[in-house]
Formats: C-alpha cells, structure tokens, sequence
C-alpha cells in the first residue's frame, strides 16, 4: 500500500481542509489549514529547552 | 505517564565548532503530558552545518507549538502525524535548499524528532541520526539511510564491518541538499519504564548494546540530573574511544 493510499483511509477524523499531496507535491506553498480550535483543550508549554551553537540565521548568510 | 528528560551536547576532542542543536519541549495538556524531541547534526564538510540544524530545530519547535497543539484537539491518529510531519519536514528542507542555491553553499543537517504524545511515540527522521527504545533490550528505531546501513539492511555487510568501514558517513538522505527528501516514519505504543534516546552519530557510533542498556536503564534514572550525569558518562566514554565527531544526545524515561 502507498503512502497517500494509507493516509487516505485513515483520515476520516481528521478535519485537514487542504486536499491530500503526494510528497512530491508537498512543498512550503501548501500551508497547513487547521481550525482554530485553541479554545478546545490546554497545551501550556512547561518545558522548553532549545540547544543552538550560533547566533547566526539563515537571513544572515543570504544577506552576505 | 509522566517522562523524565535530558539532555547533552560536546563539541567533542576534534571539531572547531559544535554543529548540533537539539531541544526538548514539553507541554501539559487536557490529555496528558505531550513531549517534543529533536536532534540535529550539522554536517561538517558543509558550510554553515550549524545554522542548517539550528534552523530545523526552531522550526520543528514551532510547528509543535502552533500547529501541533491544535492538531492534538483534533484527534490524532498515525497516519495524521506521520502526513504532518512528512510535511513539516518537506517545506524545511526545501527552504534550507533555496537557501543554500541563492547563497552558493550547502546548508545540510540531520534531523530525528519524536512527540510523546497519548501513549503512542511518533518518530520522524532524515539521515544518520538514531533513535532507540532503551529497556532490558535496546531497540533502534531509525533506519540509517547511509550507503553503509543500506548495505546492512539488504544483507550484504555485517553490522562489524559496517562498524569499521570508512564509508560509514555516507549519507544517502539529508536535509537541505536536495529538493526533496525521503522522511523515514515510525510509530508505536509507548512502553512504559523504558528511555528513548535519540542521538547524533557521534554518540552512537563508540556504543553498543551493553554500554546503552547498563547506564540507561529504569533503575539507574531517578530524575533529570540523574539521566544528564548518565548522558555526560557516556559522552566521556565515547570521547575517550576515539570518536572525533560532535557528539549530542536527548533521552525521555517514560515512567
């Protein structure tokens, strides 16, 4: 079974509204599109550690 | 379930520079404790390994925070992670290639994460970077989708020759190299009373079964210090076996 056939049938609780891609397809133009649903349960963040070894970004190299 | 997390990053006996990034997130919620994890290697003969793997995880992070969080309330399933995943992981790569083509040098990383999330573990993963399920046994995750792991996993080398071979940094997929990339996918229930570890190839490639399931077990973690203190060992260990890499970790005991 393929990917997108697998996806396909286990989708049916899932209130995606953009159309299902082949990852071929999938590229940063397609955003996903979720309700917004925050209101709906809690996800307070307790813990959040981010572990980075420069103060470069990527806006920095391209402006070089 | 609650989870017991940390972590560990060296710059190793060799690099100029540590090139990984890793973050751990966690997240309290009306269906229980929700985890992040994720470990990126940046990849030294590459420019600027650093800022690709930085870049993956703050995105990864942010995708978990914004559109995770709202996914979770909107009933999740395998198939809904692996799909949002996949996805996440698509559009990073393709931005850190567009990148790379516009500047003239290669923007290249790893990247294995894992969410914790209503007793199921979802793993997503590019590269040579592992995860493991550490009990009694040790269990890897991943698949190393490097021309040696390749080789092993179609039978034609052992996994002591793929262990001494000089090809073993080989990688057939990365992020931010190609346009596309193929994202390995794994899920399964969480088994209670064990740590997942996922990690950079320089904290792997010195270890072996015993060394992991010794200091990585139930009954040697009580709390996140104790799991640092064992992660910062095995560090020294790898350190002192010769590995020249960068060398990074993250481990969640599941109680």
């Amino acid at each position: 079974m393929n990917y997108e056939g697998f996806v396909q049938m286990n989708y049916s609780n899932y209130k995606q509204k953009s159309t299902i891609l082949s990852s071929e397809e999938m590229d940063d133009t397609e955003t996903t599109e979720v309700e917004d649903c925050s209101s709906d349960g809690r996800f307070d963040i307790v813990l959040e550690i981010v572990s980075v070894n420069t103060e470069l970004s990527i806006e920095d190299i391209i402006k070089r | 379930m609650t989870f017991v997390q940390s972590y560990y990053s060296d710059i190793g006996t060799t690099r100029k520079s540590n090139e990984d990034s890793l973050a751990i997130v966690k997240a309290e919620t009306d269906v229980g404790e929700v985890v992040l994890t994720i470990v990126c290697d940046g990849m030294g003969g590459y420019a600027y390994g650093e800022v690709a793997s930085k870049y993956c995880v703050e995105q990864i992070v942010t995708w978990f925070k914004k559109v995770f969080s709202q996914l979770l309330y909107q009933g999740i399933n395998d198939a809904v992670v692996n799909w949002e995943l996949r996805r996440v992981i698509t559009r990073i790569n393709r931005e850190l290639a567009e990148a790379g083509n516009m500047t003239k040098v290669k923007l290249g990383c790893t990247l294995t994460t894992a969410i914790f999330c209503q007793g199921r573990c979802y793993i997503a993963h590019v590269g040579d970077s592992r995860a493991y399920r550490v009990g009694t046994e040790l269990c890897q995750l991943t698949k190393d989708q490097t021309l040696i792991g390749k080789l092993v996993e179609t039978g034609k080398m052992s996994k002591e020759q793929a262990r001494l071979d000089k090809r073993k940094n080989k990688l057939l997929e990365c992020m931010g190299i190609t346009s596309n990339v193929e994202v390995f996918f794994y899920s399964e229930d969480i088994v209670k009373n064990n740590t997942y570890l996922l990690c950079s190839d320089g904290f792997w490639h010195e270890l072996d079964q015993d060394d992991l399931c010794r200091y990585l077990n139930a009954d040697s973690i009580s709390d996140s210090e104790a799991m640092r203190m064992r992660l910062h060992f095995l560090v020294e260990q790898v350190k002192f076996r010769g590995e020249r890499d960068n060398i990074s970790a993250v481990a969640i005991f599941v109680r």
